[in-house]
């Protein structure tokens, strides 16, 4: 297993290319809401949509296929090789009361998987033991990922086969915002976590442990800013962390150490407020970024070469 | 320790002026206000949307009816955005803490003056530094804190930096240089402490109740040892190089001329009032 930490750094120094704007994805298809986004075989992108999952062409802007998961309000989505897995939260409202003041809340009860064929065949439903939320996920080497906001407030994995919980990852994460998202390193089953609260990006082992970290709030560009940064992270393929922060919106390239190499120029806003925004990355290095602001599209960015 | 900045105070309020209330018949005036309210749903995080309630549509609307004045807002989550604007001089006035202003002695903050404070929706306007320690801490007693790391905000931050150094100071405390951390947001310095990395931590007043902070803990996990000296939180500056002292008399007028059932029910209860008086390091205008 590859260890990241331990790498010498003239791996990543070759790649430090400055990224630039590249393809629009979903304008066409008037998405309603960028609600998730992987990367699939042949580095096709998968976007979710409120029920809907679109699949893109990376070279062509309109969408190849689509088809609706009969799930209301998709949370996130994922794939490994040809399957594409869905998933959304099952909630019940509740009456609270706050600082002397009632509201109603939104409390997740449960999560759903649903695990779809390259075409959209239904191929069944994975039960995830003893989980009652799930806003972000991922599927590796067997292995289901899912952000559990709502229930330990920790990133969970589980097997893929029979849904059995196998670890956590993130004891006292400083979690706001209802924003949980992560990456799991592709070689080191590492997993990233972008522990907004504590203005920090922590990397856990794939045993478990916290293994590194980096970051806090501060003015300079290598920092991160607002209320409450980073709120997600992707790994590119050469190890180099793609790290995302809210508004103020910024994506900026690190090396897995924390240096910051790059942050990405002329970036628009791609959410207003306190919200996740969803990146994905392919093997050639394109990033892709859900943009929910005044237009809700998939931003690509790619290396300038 | 660190020190306190050294050097002449001076007034950072307009003294308010004699005279007639603001008329609508009276020459428009817009000015462009840059914003960073605690309390106000365009400028806070969501995680305390149901705390920042406060909109200023309808005073605004309300506020060029009766005084012809024009407020041309723009909304900053985060203050450095704000700082960087204020600046390259992009405003006429701002809405913010008033030290994100007055922090650096010269140039523009120089030219700046304080016409009204906004209330909190407790109509308190007063911003303080709390010092805080887990609830099951052994620490008792503010000097029991004395030799422990501590964390604290960053210069940017009064209330939790200068003024918290010179409560340090007042009560004969001290922490060793190694064992003073400072962190930029209230955040961070609740992380170190609940992960037990400090033994106690010097907040915002308002943080564990309109802060990100709600969404991580409960004020009753803490007690709280000491506070530091008010300042004002909320103040509505003006830049005295662009806007005449007569209409900044005139806005002063105007914004705390609404009081009771005049002010709009999406203020959230917190109007403005005359600004307090607060003495800070700063070069004469």
């Amino acid at each position: 297993m590859a260890a990241c930490l331990s790498q010498p750094a003239f791996i990543y120094a070759q790649a430090n290319p400055e990224y630039v704007p590249g393809l629009s994805f979903g304008k066409q298809d008037h998405l309603q809401q960028v609600s998730s986004l992987a990367v699939g075989k042949d580095d096709f992108l998968v976007v979710a949509s409120m029920n809907k999952v679109l699949i893109y062409d990376p070279a062509n802007e309109q969408s190849v296929r689509s088809f609706d998961t009969g799930l209301t309000n998709i949370t996130a989505v994922a794939t490994e090789g040809e399957t594409i897995y869905v998933f959304t939260r099952n909630t019940e409202t509740k009456d609270v009361e706050y600082q002397g003041r009632k509201f109603k809340q939104v409390i997740p009860v449960g999560a759903v998987c649903k695990k779809f064929a390259w075409d959209g065949t239904p191929l069944g439903d994975v039960v995830l033991k003893d989980l009652k939320d799930v806003i972000n996920a991922k599927v590796i080497a067997g292995k289901i990922y899912v952000a559990d906001f709502g229930g330990t407030h920790t990133v969970r994995s589980f097997d893929e086969k029979t849904g059995a919980p196998l670890k956590s990852y993130g004891k006292d994460l400083r979690l706001c915002c209802g924003i949980l998202d992560f990456a799991v390193d592709p070689k080191s089953n590492d997993v990233l976590i972008g522990n907004l609260g504590a203005f920090k990006l922590e990397r856990y082992s794939a045993s478990g442990p916290l293994k590194s970290s980096f970051g806090k709030r501060g003015e300079d560009l290598a920092s991160f800013q607002g209320c409450c940064n980073p709120v997600s992270v992707a790994v590119l393929p050469d190890g180099n962390l793609v790290v995302v922060e809210k508004d103020p919106s910024q994506v900026k390239i690190y090396t897995p150490q924390g240096k910051l190499i790059s942050p990405f120029k002329d970036l628009q806003e791609l959410v207003k407020g306190c919200n996740r925004v969803s990146v994905a990355v392919d093997t050639k290095g394109r990033v892709y970024l859900g943009v929910n602001s005044k237009e809700r599209f998939v931003l690509q960015y790619v290396p300038k070469s | 320790m660190g020190t306190l900045a050294a050097g002449p105070l001076a007034e950072t309020a307009l003294v308010p002026q004699a005279g007639e209330a603001a008329k609508p018949e009276q020459a428009p005036l817009k000015l462009v206000v840059g914003v960073n309210d605690v309390y106000c749903k365009d400028s806070s995080c969501k995680c305390i949307e149901k705390i920042a309630t406060r909109q200023y549509a309808e005073f605004c609307r309300k506020l060029k009816e009766r005084c012809n004045i024009e407020l041309d807002l723009a909304y900053f989550l985060e203050p450095y955005e704000l700082d960087k604007a204020f600046l390259a001089g992009k405003f006429d006035a701002v809405l913010c803490k008033p030290w994100l202003v007055f922090h650096r002695p010269e140039g523009r903050s120089g030219q700046m003056a304080r016409v009204a404070d906004l209330q909190d929706l407790h109509g308190d306007t007063g911003l303080w530094g709390i010092v805080i320690v887990p609830k099951d801490s052994a620490i008792k007693k503010l000097s029991e804190i004395s030799g422990r790391p501590l964390a604290i905000g960053q210069p940017d931050a009064y209330e939790k930096h200068q003024a918290a150094l010179a409560l340090l100071q007042r009560e004969g405390i001290t922490i060793p240089n190694d064992k003073l951390v400072e962190k930029a947001s209230c955040l961070e310095c609740i992380d170190l402490l609940l992960k037990g990395s400090v033994d106690a931590a010097v907040i915002s007043n308002y943080a564990l109740t309109a802060d990100c902070a709600v969404d991580v803990t409960t004020p009753e996990s803490f007690r709280v040892l000491g506070q530091t000296e008010k300042i004002p939180l909320t103040s509505f500056m003006i830049d005295l190089k662009r806007v005449s002292r007569d209409d900044a008399a005139r806005v002063q007028q105007a914004l705390t001329g609404f009081a009771g059932a005049e002010l709009p029910s999406s203020m959230s209860g917190g109007g403005f009032v005359k600004p307090v008086s607060w003495k800070v390091p700063r070069a004469i205008p």
